[in-house]
């Protein structure tokens, strides 16, 4: 089988986890309520609400329950008595992790064209996703670094939900610029200083040095996790 | 893909819409409105609103002509004489752009207008689309487990 069909095929098996009930409800649950949650709004306004934390916490559940899971229930040994390499697996299932939460996130957003009569075509909804997808980049290659680390799914869980949220709590509140650091407020800064050098009429001023650290932190720990990920997975750990 | 697993879906799709409406039913929205009105002056704008309910007031000193129409330009509100003490409930039922028209028939200029729009209670399209996933779904769910039930064995 080729490399191709051989991806397909595992991505297939990875997404069939997600869509046993009730995971695949509660990560549609979580993207409705974290992208609608008040009206009225523009998709923008995301950033300044629950969203980001609701999104921290399902994946942060949901996660370990793919990753760290199929080591207690012994998916992964069989997964690998296949003829695949460790780091088709690793890939499969960060690529179904990060299509399940983000395309949940897609389908939240485009209801924006019926409730709020944003075009399908308006640039606010894609400036808004751009950051929304670097985002869960940086979540789900988070989650899937603890996961691999810690190899038990509650203790993952409870790990990445006190860690990732109290980490988004103390840096939202903290002093210029580690704010910026914050799902919430980089992601608003990085939206407001697109969103700005689309449209200059916009009123509201954001500085590059704020835009570049709320760009670099989510892009950079993403790469160096999933790089660090991949490196544990295929020579460093080890399975019964 | 098993029936029942689409039905089951669409239930939880429609019990998060009807979670979501409460939500936003929950948190009103208000906004005031300020302009300068000449004698004779007509003037319109535009809101988009959803299919709730709205309270209106105004505050002026003098009577004013106020009509709003909604997204089909039906005249829904048309009130002469409107001041101060103007003070409508309205049930919108559409969601879409509605035009506001302020007319001072006075002969004196008003300096300052003001009229408070409050949005209040459920968005009527968000729940009713919920009612109808949560049907459909539980349709769904329950039409396989009727046919197994009232199936006659052969004899």
């Amino acid at each position: 089988m080729k490399l191709g069909s051989r991806m397909c095929r595992l991505i297939l098996i990875e997404f069939e986890q997600y869509w046993n009930f009730p995971a695949f409800e509660l990560v549609l649950f979580a993207a409705l309520f974290s992208v609608l949650n008040r009206y009225p709004s523009s998709p923008g306004n995301y950033f300044m609400s629950v969203g980001p934390m609701v999104q921290i916490l399902v994946i942060s559940v949901l996660i370990p329950r793919s990753f760290a899971g199929s080591f207690s229930r012994r998916e992964m040994n069989v997964l690998l008595s296949y003829p695949v390499k460790r780091w088709e697996i690793l890939a499969s299932k960060t690529v179904t992790a990060f299509l399940v939460f983000f395309g949940a996130l897609v389908f939240a957003f485009l209801l924006y064209v019926p409730l709020s009569a944003i075009s399908l075509f308006s640039d606010e909804i894609y400036t808004v996703l751009g950051v929304v997808a670097l985002h869960t980049a940086f979540l789900v290659s988070t989650a899937i670094f603890i996961s691999l680390a810690i190899k038990n799914e509650a203790m993952s869980a409870f790990f990445l939900v006190l860690t990732l949220l109290g980490l988004e709590f103390t840096l939202t509140t903290s002093q210029e610029p580690y704010r910026y650091f914050a799902l919430t407020k980089g992601g608003d800064v990085l939206w407001a200083w697109t969103w700005k050098s689309l449209h200059p009429s916009f009123p509201r001023e954001v500085a590059f040095g704020q835009f570049s650290i709320a760009l670099a932190y989510p892009l950079v720990t993403s790469i160096l996790l999933i790089v660090a990920s991949f490196i544990y997975f295929k020579w460093i750990m080890q399975l019964d | 893909m098993g029936i029942t697993r689409l039905g089951k879906l669409l239930v939880a799709l429609g019990l998060s819409f009807a979670l979501i409406a409460v939500i936003r039913g929950g948190n009103t929205s208000s906004y005031t409105r300020g302009m300068t009105l000449g004698a004779g002056e007509t003037v319109e704008f535009s809101d988009f609103w959803p299919p709730t309910s709205l309270w209106l007031r105004v505050n002026s000193p003098v009577g004013l002509d106020m009509t709003i129409t909604d997204p089909s330009n039906s005249t829904i509100l048309s009130v002469t004489d409107a001041s101060s003490s103007t003070d409508c409930r309205i049930q919108l039922t559409k969601r879409g752009t509605y035009h506001v028209n302020i007319h001072n028939p006075t002969e004196t200029r008003l300096s300052v207008l003001l009229v408070d729009y409050t949005l209040y209670n459920l968005e009527s399209d968000i729940v009713q689309t919920s009612i109808i996933l949560i049907v459909v779904g539980a349709a769904i769910i329950a039409t396989p487990r009727l046919l197994t039930t009232f199936k006659r064995k052969p004899a």
